[in-house]
C-alpha cells in the first residue's frame, strides 16, 4: 500500500539532499520532503484507522526508540518501554498536525517516558540493573561498562552515540529519524565520540 | 576526522568498530507490537466528543435541575416568611382604646411584639401558638399578591399600634398607682383599727 523504502534510503536522502547547499534550496528541499514524506502518508493512514501503517511505523522507529531509551533506562526495562511509547503513540496520533514531524514526536514521547520511568523508581526504589531482570539477557561486562560510560555522557552526545554505536544507525539516518538537523547531529557524534575516547582512556585516533 | 563515523564511508575507524561489535548485541530486538483490539482503536478528537455527549447533556441536564430546585426552594421560602409575617399583621390589628379600667394583662396581650420576635427561636410560645399555619404554594401566590397592596398599610398601622401601646402603658401606670393608694390607705384603716398590730411580729404572732 505504501511504498517505503525498508533501509530508508529513498527516504533519507530526500531529507539529507540539502547538505552542503544554500540556505533556501535546503529549505526547499525540506518542503519537498515534508511534502513527499512517507511517514506522513503513513500517519494519515493511521489516523484513517489503518493498523498496518502503525505497525510499518512501527518497523522503521523501534530501533530509535529503543536506543533513546538505552540511553537512560537500564537494559532490561527498554523492551517494556518500548511497547509503552508506542502504545502512546497509537492513543495519540490523532492529535499530531505534521505527519512528517512523526519521529521528533515519537522521540519526545520515547524521552518523557524514560524521565516517567525514573521518577517512579525514585518514588519505589531503584533495583540494580541486573537484579531488575534476571529474565532479560544481561550485558556483557565490558559492553555494559562501556555503556555506563556513554550515558554519563551530556544528553545530546549520549542518545547520539547510542543510535550510532548500539542501534547501527548512521548519521543521516539519526538526524532524519530523529528529526534533528544533520549537522547538530554529526557535531554531537564527533564531540561524543572525542569525550567517550577520553573516558575509555583511548587516544584521539588522527 | 573520518566519514566512517558519520556515514560508514571511508577508512573504517578502529574504535568505533571495536565498539560497534562490542555494543551491537544491545540493538533493538524486533518484537512484535501489541495494540488495542480493533474496537479500542484511538477515535478523532470529534468522534471522541460524539461519543461523549450523552453523558455530558445528561451530567448538564441534572445540574441545571439541581440549579432550579435550589431557585425554586429559596423563592418558597422567602414567600413562606412573606407570609408568615403579613399573617401575623393581619391576625393582631390595633386594638381598639377603652376608656374604663382594663382587665389584667394576659397571655394574649403579649402578641403585640409579635412583629419583632418573627424569626427569633426564642419568641415566646403564645406568639407561636398565634402564628398563622403553613400555606400551600397558592395561598403563598395570593399572599404574594396582596402583599404589594399592603404594603402602603403597615406604616400607618405601626404607628396606631404605637399609640395604643403607649396609651395602654399610662393606663397601666395610672392603675398601679391607683392600687397602690387603695392599699395604702387600708393599711393605715387597719393599723388605726388595732393599734397593737404594728408591733406584733408576723412570724411568730406574739
Amino acid at each position: 500500500m505504501f511504498e517505503v523504502d525498508t533501509n530508508g534510503d529513498g527516504h533519507l536522502l530526500l531529507m539529507s539532499g540539502g547538505q552542503g547547499q544554500p540556505l533556501a534550496a535546503r529549505s526547499a528541499a525540506t518542503e519537498t520532503a515534508r511534502e513527499c514524506s512517507p511517514d506522513a502518508a503513513l500517519v494519515e493512514a493511521v489516523k484513517g484507522g489503518d493498523r498496518d501503517a502503525f505497525a510499518r511505523l512501527h518497523q522503521l522507529y523501534a530501533p530509535m526508540v529503543h536506543g533513546i531509551l538505552l540511553a537512560r533506562v537500564p537494559y532490561g526495562e527498554v523492551g517494556d518501554l518500548v511497547q509503552d511509547v508506542f502504545l502512546v503513540a497509537f492513543k495519540k496520533v490523532h492529535g499530531l498536525r505534521d505527519g512528517a514531524a512523526f519521529g521528533g514526536w515519537l522521540a519526545m514521547i520515547a524521552r518523557n517516558r524514560a524521565m516517567d520511568f525514573h521518577r517512579r523508581a525514585r518514588e519505589t526504589e531503584e533495583l540494580p540493573e541486573d537484579v531488575a531482570r534476571p529474565a532479560a539477557a544481561a550485558p556483557q561486562a565490558e559492553a555494559a561498562e562501556v555503556l555506563g560510560v556513554i550515558r554519563g555522557l551530556p544528553d545530546a552526545y549520549r542518545e547520539t552515540l547510542v543510535l550510532r554505536l548500539v542501534e547501527g544507525m548512521t548519521g543521516p539516518e539519526i538526524a532524519a529519524r530523529t528529526g534533528l538537523h544533520p549537522d547538530s547531529v554529526r557535531v554531537n557524534l564527533h564531540r561524543g565520540m572525542k569525550l567517550l575516547r577520553a573516558k575509555l582512556g583511548v587516544g584521539e585516533k588522527r | 576526522m573520518s566519514d566512517y563515523l558519520w556515514d560508514k564511508s571511508g577508512e573504517p575507524d578502529a574504535e568505533v568498530e571495536r565498539l560497534e561489535q562490542l555494543l551491537g548485541p544491545l540493538r533493538h530486538q524486533p518484537r512484535e507490537l501489541q495494540l488495542p483490539r480493533e474496537d479500542e482503536s484511538p477515535a478523532p478528537p470529534a468522534a471522541r466528543f460524539l461519543f461523549r455527549w450523552p453523558a455530558l447533556a445528561v451530567a448538564a441536564a441534572l445540574i441545571l435541575m439541581t440549579l432550579v430546585g435550589v431557585w425554586r426552594g429559596l423563592m418558597n421560602n422567602s414567600d413562606a416568611s412573606s407570609a408568615e409575617v403579613a399573617g401575623v399583621m393581619r391576625e393582631t390589628p390595633p386594638r381598639p382604646v377603652s376608656s374604663g379600667p382594663t382587665a389584667p394583662q394576659g397571655p394574649d396581650q403579649v402578641e403585640i411584639n409579635v412583629g419583632s420576635n418573627v424569626g427569633r427561636s426564642d419568641a415566646p410560645e403564645s406568639t407561636l401558638a398565634t402564628s398563622p399555619p403553613r400555606h400551600t404554594r397558592k395561598q403563598h401566590r395570593r399572599t404574594r399578591q396582596h402583599r404589594l397592596t399592603e404594603q402602603a398599610v403597615p406604616v400607618n398601622r405601626e404607628r396606631q399600634e404605637i399609640a395604643a401601646e403607649m396609651l395602654e402603658a399610662r393606663r397601666a401606670k395610672e392603675q398601679l398607682m391607683l392600687a397602690l393608694h387603695v392599699a395604702s390607705a387600708k393599711f393605715n384603716l387597719a393599723e388605726r383599727k388595732a393599734p397593737g398590730l404594728a408591733d406584733v411580729s408576723p412570724a411568730t404572732g406574739q
